[in-house]
């Protein structure tokens, strides 16, 4: 039971943390520089590199089909 | 070959909206970026995409991304076979919407090769809570691949991958925000190469050829943390980090980050990304005897790799231009025909608000 | 600045961590026998049919093919020219009957590469570079075809006598 109960309280703190940043606090974070994905048809070329050359998947935001075998 | 489970993932990256210039009825990017290595390999991809606002919270999207392949890679070539080059084509057209506070979006993926058919269908959505300082969100996705062999019209077989994603985007500060992900997925039929044959020792000395047989099942996971934290008047350094598993004993770890920094109105960024990975449990360079699943696969060995790279952007009110360069270095310590790659990719984009 | 190194850190680890229970399938490179193939049906029947017409030096007697055949006066193990056209040794011979059964699908013996490689697709054969090199076709225009037989009725399960001896042998 005290796992859950950690987390459960991590999760609290984190979350009350976060609510003390109002909208009039955003304004480094709504810099298109601070999104994680700025720039989707670029994401997807770069990740199209990475995941037909590395054994791993996922995780990253691209889309995509075929087998890009090479 | 490699999954489409990303395309459920990108689904839950939230509003259609970009870093880019977002015209009020419609943005369009253009991209092309070329890839070369020494493994004899050149690639060339040209996208084009046109986000659409038709009626107040919906956005619609149409892609066309195409590749032209030009490879003597020691992956495929033996005395017989020398380069040989191939298109591929993929199409994608979704349809979102976005009000704020929830997300919902769909999409479709069907991508075309000689060899290779794949249809792709993805949905998600998101809901931000906690005054938009929590944003959850879910996703999913089916592929369908037809694989075929080029030239052969005799060789036809299937693979489904069923994937599945989570994603919780945090705002933790005035300048920090970060993104944790999950993302399972499953894959059933063929998971070969047609093209690959695995080496086994023989007692005469030359090795013996076996065709490629790899499991039919796999069930992948993928854990990702990334962190965006604000600097300076208006620089961010941009990192990530991502665990990978497999039932096939492959595992993984990434990490990177990208400093970014705004010189209104150019924007001007480095990246480093490293990557390792342990072989998946039936590899092996050369076998020691026949065993039930053999690869010639260099990405299911042990390996290494880093990118390296740096971009620029300019802003201007409705168009954007951009360009990147990245050097890369793969090391393959159990890949004898190949212990080593390095190559160069170059980007360049445009996009154009409406 | 020191917490946020321990929160980089931490970052980076994080996902390794959470993924590591991961269950590997079981048995994944559990060793597999060798298709049981009879081996003086090879030597003596199969033998000269992969020697007329697989093993020409253009073709899998080429040392850079995956498949590579040993064959008098084609590739020899040795690589002694003045060693080419003696009698096949007993190590090039085992190594021919190992490298055909690779070539072998045991859960569908009509379905090996041994078989539809070098078959026109039209009698539903693979694509096979071989068919394309000199324009004129692939070995075996059909099912019917006698040498066709040979290796069908090889994987098939067909024995001969140890003492058969391939023609011009030494067996």
């Amino acid at each position: 039971m005290r796992v859950p109960r950690a987390w459960l309280a991590l999760v609290i703190t984190a979350l009350a943390a976060g609510c003390g940043v109002r909208a009039n606090q955003r304004g480094q974070l709504a810099k298109p520089k601070m999104q994680f994905n700025p720039a989707p048809e670029a994401t997807q070329l770069e990740q199209h590199v990475y995941s037909y050359r590395e054994g791993s998947a996922g995780g990253y935001d691209a889309g995509g089909g075929g087998c890009g075998c090479n | 070959m490699r999954l489409q489970l990303a395309a459920a993932c990108a689904l839950l990256s939230g509003s259609p909206a970009g870093a880019e210039p977002d015209g009020d009825r419609a943005t369009v990017v253009v991209r092309t970026a070329g890839y070369v290595d020494d493994d004899h390999t050149a690639i060339s991809t040209s996208l084009v995409s046109v986000r659409a606002r038709p009626v107040g919270d919906v956005f619609v999207s149409a892609r066309y991304v195409a590749d032209a392949v030009s490879s003597a890679s020691v992956d495929v070539v033996t005395a017989a076979t020398g380069r040989w080059t191939e298109l591929r084509s993929e199409v994608s057209t979704g349809v979102a919407y976005a009000d704020g506070t929830t997300s919902l979006s769909a999409d479709y993926v069907f991508s075309h090769e000689n060899d290779w058919d794949s249809h792709t269908v993805s949905a998600g959505g998101s809901r931000d809570l906690f005054g938009h300082n929590l944003t959850l969100g879910a996703g999913a996705s089916f592929v369908d691949n037809r694989v075929g062999r080029a030239d052969d019209a005799n060789f036809h077989e299937r693979m489904r991958v069923l994937g599945g994603a989570l994603r919780a985007v945090w705002v933790a500060g005035k300048r920090d925000i970060f993104q944790g992900a999950y993302d399972l997925s499953r894959a059933s039929g063929y998971q070969a190469s047609p093209y690959r044959y695995a080496f086994v020792d023989d007692p005469a000395g030359v090795p013996i050829a076996f065709a490629e047989v790899a499991p039919e099942q796999r069930t992948r996971h993928a854990v990702t943390l990334r962190w965006n934290r604000h600097l300076l008047r208006d620089a961010a350094l941009r990192s990530h980090a991502r665990g990978y598993a497999d039932d096939w004993g492959t595992a993984s770890i990434t990490a990177g980050t990208e400093f970014v920094v705004g010189l209104a109105p150019f924007e001007l960024g480095a990246n480093v990304r490293l990557y390792a990975q342990r072989h998946a449990a039936f590899y092996q360079d050369v076998y020691d005897r026949p065993r039930r699943y053999m690869t010639a696969d260099r990405e299911l060995s042990t390996f290494q790799d880093i990118f390296v790279g740096v971009r620029g952007r300019w802003i201007g009110e409705s168009i954007a231009v951009d360009a990147a360069l990245t050097g890369f270095g793969f090391r393959f310590p159990e890949f004898s025909r190949l212990p080593e790659r390095r190559g160069l990719t170059a980007a360049l984009g445009l996009v154009w608000a409406i | 600045m020191r917490r946020a190194a321990l929160l980089g850190l931490g970052l980076a680890v994080a996902p390794a961590a959470a993924v590591a229970p991961a269950a590997c399938q079981k048995d994944l490179d559990a060793p597999l026998d060798p298709v049981e193939l009879d081996r003086p049906f090879f030597d003596c029947r199969v033998q000269p049919v992969l020697t007329r017409s697989c093993a020409a030096l253009a073709c899998h007697g080429d040392p850079g093919r995956y498949f590579k055949l040993f064959a008098r006066n084609r590739l020899r193990i040795t690589g002694d020219e003045t060693q080419r056209n003696v009698f096949m040794r007993p190590e090039e011979r085992a190594h021919n009957y190992n490298a055909a059964r690779a070539f072998v699908d045991r859960a569908a013996p009509e379905r090996s590469l041994l078989l539809t490689k070098p078959l026109e697709q039209a009698a539903g054969g693979s694509f096979h570079v071989g068919a394309t090199l000199y324009r004129a076709g692939n070995v075996f225009a059909g099912t019917d075809d006698p040498d066709y037989q040979v290796l069908a009725q090889w994987l098939a399960g067909a024995t001969e006598a140890p003492t058969c001896q391939e023609p011009g042998s030494t067996l």
